[in-house]
């Protein structure tokens, strides 16, 4: 029987995720900053932990929807500029997405 | 050949060294993706350009990465990066490896297998990286 334990190094687990022909949707970097924001333990109790996955749910839709408003607010200045240097189709284009 | 998710051996010697420092706004890790054809392991100890991925708006040598501060959870001491998105590329990779760009020699952290091909066309290649805890952060020392 051994009273020591040894020390350890350890490396994590990473996952992937790719897109075709697009970047990744608003709801796909509202959820990674909320799971960077809130994280559940495993081995908490059940009631502290139904209450972070309720606030993590509520911070993701707030992140999500500040998220879109940042991206139209960015269109908006790229379309004004590429209208006022002239170039109204590529203000077109931004403007159908 | 094949990649195999790992701590370096040699990293761990060169943390002893102090070779390496993990604090935040310190750019210093960069990772860079492979093919299948790479061997990337714990006996890794250096970045190399030997079957690095190539494609559309990848550059060799990868990204750098964010790193977060290193904190106490309990009794284990972690890293954590944030998340990393190769935009607008088109590639396919089966791993990657952290590397430490400014040491001299960019000695290598560790190796991630991505257990298949992944591949972008013209989108976001992204590793997210796992929760900063004492039990699934990317580099743990318990």
């Amino acid at each position: 029987m051994s009273f020591f334990k040894a020390p350890q190094l350890k490396v994590g687990t990473v996952s992937v995720t790719t897109t075709e022909n697009g970047g990744h949707d608003v709801e796909f970097w509202s959820e990674s900053a909320s799971n960077k924001i809130v994280s559940v333990g495993g081995d908490c109790h059940p009631v502290i932990a139904d209450q972070a996955v309720a606030f993590k749910d509520a911070v993701n839709k707030v992140i999500a929807y500040y998220m879109k408003e940042a991206i139209k607010s960015d269109r908006t200045t790229l379309i004004a500029e590429f209208e006022r240097q002239g170039h109204r189709n590529m203000a077109d284009i931004i403007r159908s997405l | 050949m094949a990649i195999t998710t790992a701590l370096c051996t040699s990293f761990k010697v060169e943390i002893l060294k102090g070779v390496h420092n993990f604090t935040a706004d310190n750019d210093q890790f960069k990772l860079a993706l492979y093919t299948s054809s790479a061997t990337l392991n714990a006996a890794t100890t250096a970045y190399t350009s030997s079957n690095e991925t190539s494609g559309t708006n990848y550059t060799a040598k990868g990204e750098f990465l964010t790193s977060v501060t290193p904190v106490a959870s309990g009794t284990t001491a972690l890293v954590d990066f944030a998340d990393l998105t190769f935009s607008n590329v088109t590639i396919t990779a089966n791993g990657a490896l952290i590397f430490n760009e400014v040491a001299s020699g960019d000695p290598s952290v560790c190796a991630l297998a991505f257990g298949a091909d992944k591949t972008s066309t013209a989108g976001d290649f992204t590793i997210q990286f796992p929760a900063a805890d004492a039990s699934n952060a990317i580099i743990r020392i318990a």
